[in-house]
């Protein structure tokens, strides 16, 4: 086995171990999108739905001028591959919004995640 | 429909005609995030922040970032931006009745690498405009 093998396999045992620290998310990834200049409509022509876990390591409630919540959450990069800003994220059955401060080391994907609550 | 909503239908739809989409150029508004892996690709921002005649009408820049590969030179964004000038500079849209958008002369500004992806060189390309409508 390689080391690349060797350390999914060891953050897929890690997020296991940790059993309900790690919650059961649905990515939706955006694969094509599209913006129609007669009719103003910015169009999701596909996308695909991934079932992973996710770690929340910080959450944030920032009110100074609405309410909006921000969370930092840690994901297996094997599963999820490359994410792009505005894609969505599906935690406790509820939409959150992919930030654009993504961090990746090939390995473990760390994302802000918002919403208003 | 109201003046911001007439003015943006009105001045996006030049970059849905047959004519630009001929140009294959990939045109984004602002607030969209392309899935795109382009290293040409220009931005059209409108900024209606000046007054008008009357209650009904507004001035203001269109601003179009031109995105082009880092290194390059400016030969591209210029070409860009000539094709634009015939599509803007100094036209007047009459998009219906008691409507007219009068664009004026386009200004192009080099802005220096972009501050996401240093691979890309952004040029701004601004032109003023004029937005009347019939009380």
């Amino acid at each position: 086995m390689g080391y690349k093998a060797l350390v999914n396999s060891q953050v897929r045992s890690a997020f296991n171990l940790i059993k309900d620290l790690a919650e059961d998310v649905t990515f939706v990834k955006k694969l094509d999108s599209s913006f129609n200049f007669n009719t103003l409509e910015a169009k999701v022509s596909s996308s695909v739905s991934v079932i992973t876990k996710a770690v929340v390591t910080e959450s944030k409630k920032v009110s100074e001028e609405h309410n909006a919540m921000n969370k930092l959450v840690m994901l297996k990069t094997q599963d999820i591959g490359d994410i792009t800003a505005y894609d969505t994220l599906v935690l406790n059955g509820q939409n959150w919004k992919i930030g654009t401060s993504i961090l990746s080391d090939g390995f473990v994907t760390i994302a802000e995640i918002h919403k208003e609550v | 429909m109201g003046k911001y909503t007439n003015l943006d239908s009105d001045v996006y739809s030049v970059f849905g005609t047959v004519g630009w989409k001929a140009e294959k150029i990939k045109t984004h508004p602002s607030n969209f995030i392309a899935i795109d892996t382009s290293t040409e690709f220009i931005r059209v921002s409108i900024i209606p922040s000046g007054n008008g005649v009357n209650r009904r009408s507004i001035s203001g820049v269109l601003i179009i970032d031109i995105f082009t590969p880092s290194g390059s030179g400016p030969q591209r964004p210029s070409a860009i931006a000539d094709k634009l000038d015939t599509y803007l500079s100094s036209k007047q849209l009459i998009v219906s009745s008691g409507i007219v958008i009068q664009f004026g002369n386009s200004t192009l500004g080099n802005t220096g690498n972009d501050k996401d992806n240093k691979a890309l060189f952004r040029v701004a390309y601004t032109i003023p405009f004029n937005y009347f409508e019939v009380l």
